[in-house]
């Protein structure tokens, strides 16, 4: 069996790896700080000529154990900082310490110099195609993750309304299933179906990730087009983010973020929460309503009366740190809640009045880390939990309401043809495993295990009390990736292998014949990619990746649901060629500061999943690898900062998509599709992002700060359908959009207590990510923040 | 302390981000009302759909004559994706959309000329969002039937053409058989103030419907009942949705229903079933097995006049989806039973629930999307009983979904 072969390898590496690592030698340990003697985090340490070395930690201290006695000349490195070579000699059976203070590379030197490399530096010049934002600059609006993320460079968040309204996340122009959503590495859907990136304030995370088209094993998914992973605050020190905000269309929001460590005990909580609400009940411009004075439909503004959302999450967890036996072992738990009304369909030509979604989740969770288990530079990470999540759609109205609020007799129900109350239930087990191992400071491993299992009960009340055939879906996902880091870090490079088994059962299926059967099936993929990073200067790095990548099928897409979709074993997975390229350049001049980078990829998609009509004569439909998409496109982003007063950046994104289906479904020759070649439709293929802050600390009393911000969102009209069809005038369109945002922010005590002011969508444009969907006007909203760190 | 200058330099910068953009976007509203007049429209439409889900689109196009040049969707045509869709009612020169698809709960009268599917008249309708059927009693009085979401009745509702004042009245129907889930109607005809309702009894797919080809007769106007007829010798009488035809009145006043069973379990053949003028009665002495007839089963019926219909069968094994380049069509005589003979110089069709023939005079035109072939709407003359090529619908079109007589 495949599987079993790569287990072998993946072992047989580790103890070739770890074995080699078992010689007695002596310690060498130390703290690297900076000129004003704060510690640098992920400075490189090396043993000149060896393959020995360290990264310094948060606290700018390294360890290099096995050491073997000897003279050496020890070399520090870090970016922006001039190069620290000092020689030392070993003796066996000895603990050495040596520290260094590193020096801002001279300005009068080279004219230049770069800023030390935060985390986010990290991630975003490692090899990999990823966006790394931190949060905190819009810490004090009322910015949640989806708005946070719709700003960056190829990413395009599709929303249908108001606060917590469903939305499309699209990644280089690949989206729905294809993009996976994870907190600290784990998958969102583990805290429940109610954690979602358009209720989550942007407070809780401290950076976000995008990774596109290209994932390191340490997110363990089947991700076809990108991920987004949301990294909260590890640090171990004890802080506080507490904020309120209210604002239009009764809209509040609340979040609080936060840990506290026992004196005595040492034991360390964790809480982190937030609540949600908003009537969303935002005007509608020019609505078709029906006057029956006139007996003619006419246009109105009216507003919005069925659109109410609500949600509140909270997760806590307690456990210790830095113990001999685990740097960090927590236990934790999690409530979620949510409930929203549902006021349209997929177009605002469809009204609802009466149907609503609710749902709730509860999790438990294990998180245990240990570094330098058995030997130095092996480090354990293990994550597990389970998750009960249930959820609700009632649609018992027989009626059809207008946007006036009216409504007549319907002969069905608002969003189904028979009435329902529809329960959804996922529980879900989930375990992460990733082990990682530093050989040197040049090599390093890191092997990652995940298992994903979950259970999907539907069933509706009026008719059944329980799922007569609930589908099960297990994922074992195993990643090994090898880096290197050579040429003084200059060249950095990451091979891996993806291991995507897939197991589905379902204890009852409808096969096309009629026929009952019990359904089960183990499938296995493998995937594959590099990404490789070279810094042609301090300032100036270049890097690439590739990846093999999947989205797997899913239960009910293999066996149907026994209803009205059959089955289709001979189902595949979604798969796509996904290349990356790009550059970064850092500048740092005095006060002055400017970033850019800039990106190409190209995504060739093939075997998309979608319904189609199985016998054309009954409504019954089968899940077929229909369509193939490529995609190509650019992307670029400056950032400018002059200190802490003034900071700007845009950014543009372009991307075609284009349909790469020559025959249509069920003929492989013939006349190929009038739409083959063709541009996708109805995808933004064309947006840009501006943002400009100015700030001024001490105004009125010391240490405060006002700030302004502006920010300002294009996108460019697109087509609802194929570009080359029909005459122009008839042809629908998302038109353009200018949307801009203001907002004003006044601090005191070093940003301990804020207030903010903010107004969206100053320009009271008519918002649209959809056709016929209209997003909320002008809205203003206020925040107060108390911040403690 | 905020000086002057920095408080001026903060109220310049707001007021320019506020001025900053105007709104002068052009935003979509379908509201392109034209005058009720249906000298305008065009003479034939042709329903396009493209592209594979979910980025499907239909198109309409209109066309002053189907017997010879070519078209093509290239910046030609009009694009009614949110706005109508294939579901729809042809009648001397306007369209007619209750909107049983998009279920806007809107009755549409529309217009088609110049690439512009206009309205011309819109009313509220939420009577029913599940019709199959409909018949005009005469040229204003437009009848719709259908079945409510739970498939518990039977609707129907009478529009007056002119006004779009609607009649909704509940249809009476034998009760659902023990063991049956629902009652769906089919197609419906209307002949010598009756309405004939071709309904099933449904049951839970995959099990089969009802094995008994039903005909449920009122009278009109008053929709009073008169009968309920069936048969057990097929089943699925009509057809399941409005955009195909399997009814037909010759010139006799005497109605031809075809019956065509569906489900993976059905064994019955497809047959064509008479209802003599005036009678309420199945024609005892009339069964005409197109199974047998044609080697495969008939899936449409098109009376063209002359005691004769086309039928659309398939000519090839289905694989059970509707991707296929299966389906043949044949000339038959109705009053004798017989097949007259089949196109074969026509290339096989794909696509089974569409609405492909539509009749001009002596001519017959049959739109056929083939697989390798050119793209032709057909000519068949009833006279000669010859079939040409006439318009060539250029492109490869995923679906060729209707070809409408509008005037």
């Amino acid at each position: 069996m495949k599987f079993n072969y790569f287990v072998l390898l993946v072992i047989t590496t580790l103890v070739a790896i770890t074995t080699k690592a078992q010689q007695p030698t002596a310690v060498l340990s130390g703290q690297v700080t900076s000129a004003a003697g704060h510690p640098l985090a992920d400075a490189a340490v090396a043993l000149k000529g060896t393959n020995n070395g360290a990264y310094t930690n948060a606290t700018g201290k390294f360890i290099i154990e096995k050491v073997k006695p000897g003279k050496y000349t020890l070399v520090v490195t870090m970016m922006g900082y001039t190069k620290q070579e000092r020689s030392v000699t070993i003796a066996a059976g000895t603990k050495a310490t040596e520290n260094f203070q590193m020096v801002e590379e001279s300005v009068t030197k080279e004219g230049v110099t770069v800023i030390s490399k935060s985390q986010n530096r990290q991630v975003k010049e490692s090899g990999f195609a990823v966006n790394a934002i931190e949060t905190r600059l819009l810490a004090n609006t009322t910015t949640d993750m989806n708005q946070l993320l719709n700003r960056t460079t190829g990413v395009k968040v599709r929303e249908q309304g108001g606060m917590g309204s469903d939305f499309n996340f699209s990644i280089n122009g690949l989206s729905g299933k294809a993009v996976r959503f994870f907190i600290d590495g784990v998958p969102m859907e583990v805290m429940g179906s109610a954690m979602s990136l358009n209720n989550i304030p942007v407070n809780l995370a401290e950076r976000v990730e995008v990774y596109k088209g290209v994932l390191p094993v340490t997110l363990g998914a089947d991700a076809l087009g990108g991920a987004v992973n949301l990294v909260t605050n590890q640090q171990i020190k004890n802080y506080l983010d507490a904020s309120y905000s209210v604002g239009s269309f009764n809209s509040h929001r609340g979040a609080i973020t936060g840990q506290i460590t026992g004196k005595k005990t040492g034991i360390i909580a964790r809480v982190s929460g937030f609540v949600n609400y908003s009537d969303n009940d935002y005007t509608m411009k020019r609505m078709k309503v029906y006057d029956s004075t006139e007996k003619t439909y006419v246009r109105r503004d009216v507003r919005r009366f069925h659109d109410q959302y609500r949600s509140a999450m909270v997760q806590a967890e307690a456990g210790i740190a830095n113990k001999k036996w685990a740097d960090v072992l927590f236990i934790g738990a999690g409530l979620s809640n949510t409930g929203r009304d549902i006021q349209s369909g997929t177009d605002q030509e469809r009204v609802y009045g009466a149907a609503v979604q609710s749902g709730s989740a509860w999790n438990t969770t294990l998180r245990y880390k240990k570094n330098n288990l058995f030997t130095e530079g092996l480090d354990l990470n293990v994550f597990a939990s389970h998750t009960a999540d249930k959820s609700k759609i009632t649609d018992t109205t027989e009626v059809q309401y207008s946007w006036d609020g009216s409504y007549r007799p319907y002969d069905q129900a608002e969003l189904n043809q028979i009435k329902s109350i529809n329960h959804i239930s996922r529980p879900r087990n989930y375990a992460r495993v990733n082990l990682s191992y530093k050989l040197s400071a040049a090599h390093s491993f890191n092997l990652n295990y995940t298992f994903d299992q979950v259970t999907n009960n539907t069933y509706n009340e009026l008719l059944a009390d329980k799922d007569d055939n609930p589908a099960k879906l297990g994922k074992n996902l195993v990643g090994l990736a090898y880096r290197q880091d050579l040429v003084d870090g200059r060249l950095q490079n990451t091979f891996f292998g993806k291991y995507y088994g897939l197991n589905l059962r379902q204890p009852r299926s409808v096969a096309g014949s009629g026929e009952i059967t019990s359904a089960a099936d183990n499938q296995h993929y493998f995937g594959y990619g590099v990404a490789t990073r070279y810094m042609v200067l301090p300032a100036l790095g270049v890097k690439a990746s590739y990846e093999k990548a999947y989205r797997l099928q899913e239960v009910g897409e293999m066996f149907g649901n026994g209803i009205d979709q059959t089955g289709n074993p001979d189902l595949r997975p979604e798969n796509s060629n996904n290349f990356n390229l790009g550059a970064f350049y850092n500048l740092k001049v005095g006060q002055h500061r400017i970033y850019g980078e800039a990106g190409a990829f190209y995504r060739d998609a093939v075997d998309f999943i979608y319904a189609r009509a199985y016998q054309s004569n009954s409504k019954v439909s089968r899940f077929e690898n229909t369509s193939k998409v490529q995609v190509k496109g650019f992307e670029a982003e400056v950032q400018y900062e002059y200190g802490d007063i003034f900071r700007a950046s845009a950014n543009a994104s372009y991307q075609s998509a284009i349909n790469n289906t020559k025959y249509a479904s069920g003929s492989k020759t013939g006349t190929p599709e009038a739409t083959y070649k063709n541009k996708i439709p109805n995808q933004p293929w064309f947006f840009g992002n501006a943002a400009a802050s100015i700030g001024q600390n001490n105004l009125f009393t010391k240490k405060d700060r006002l700030q302004l911000g502006w920010d300002f969102q294009y996108v460019h009209w697109f087509f609802l359908t194929w570009e080359e069809f029909a005459a122009a005038s008839t042809k629908s369109k998302v038109p353009t959009q200018y949307i801009q945002h203001l907002a004003v922010t006044y601090s005191l005590q070093d940003g301990r207590y804020n207030i903010s002011a903010e107004c969206r969508n100053f320009t009271d444009q008519r918002v649209y990510d959809n056709f016929s969907l209209q997003k909320p006007g002008r809205a203003f909203y206020v925040k107060l923040r108390y911040f403690i760190h | 302390m905020f000086s002057f200058s920095k408080k001026l330099l903060y109220t310049a910068l707001s007021v320019a981000m506020i001025g900053g953009i105007s709104s002068c976007t052009r935003y979509y509203e379908n509201d392109l009302i034209v005058s009720n007049d249906g000298e305008q429209s065009d003479k034939y439409a042709i329903w396009l759909q493209l592209g594979s889900w979910p980025n499907t689109a239909q198109y309409v196009l209109g066309a002053s004559s189907l017997s010879s040049g070519a078209v093509n969707l290239k910046g030609n045509g009009a694009e009614v994706t949110s706005k109508a869709d294939y579901g729809i009612i042809p009648h001397k020169g306007f369209y007619y959309y209750p909107s049983t698809s998009a279920t806007t709960g809107r009755f549409t009268k529309f217009q088609l000329s110049n690439n512009n599917l206009g309205i011309v008249k819109e009313v509220p309708f939420t009577y029913q969002s599940g019709i199959s059927g409909y018949a005009f009693a005469n040229d204003t009085t437009l009848i719709m039937v259908g079945t409510n979401g739970a498939n518990s009745k039977v609707l129907c509702s009478v529009v007056n053409t002119n006004t779009l004042e609607i009649r909704n009245q509940e249809l009476p129907v034998n009760p659902i058989p023990v063991g049956f889930t629902g009652v769906k109607t089919r197609n419906a005809t209307y002949a010598n103030g009756r309405l004939y309702v071709t309904i099933a009894y449904t049951a839970t797919w995959p099990a089969p419907e009802y094995p008994a080809a039903i005909t449920a007769i009122y009278d009109f106007p008053s929709l009073t009942p008169v009968k309920q007829l069936e048969d057990n010798r097929s089943a699925s009488m009509g057809q399941s949705n409005m955009w195909m035809q399997g009814t037909h009145v010759d010139e006799k006043g005497d109605i031809y229903e075809l019956a065509q069973p569906v489900g993976a379990s059905v064994t019955l053949p497809s047959a064509i079933y008479r209802i003599r003028n005036g009678a309420a009665e199945y024609d005892a002495s009339y069964f005409f097995n197109l199974n047998t007839t044609l080697g495969g089963a008939a899936v449409a019926l098109y009376g063209i006049g002359y005691g004769k219909a086309i039928v659309k069968y398939k000519a090839l094994p289905d694989d059970g989806t509707d991707a296929g380049h299966i389906f043949g069509y044949a000339v038959i005589d109705l009053p004798s039973a017989r097949l007259l003979r089949k196109l074969n110089e026509l290339p096989l069709d794909k696509g089974e629930m569409l609405e492909t023939v539509t009749r001009d005079g002596n001519t017959v035109y049959i739109m056929v999307n083939a697989e390798s072939e050119k793209d032709y709407v057909w000519m068949y003359d009833i006279a000669t009983d010859q079939a040409t090529p006439g318009l060539e619908v250029v492109g490869g079109y995923d679906y060729m979904l209707r070809v409408d007589k509008l005037k």
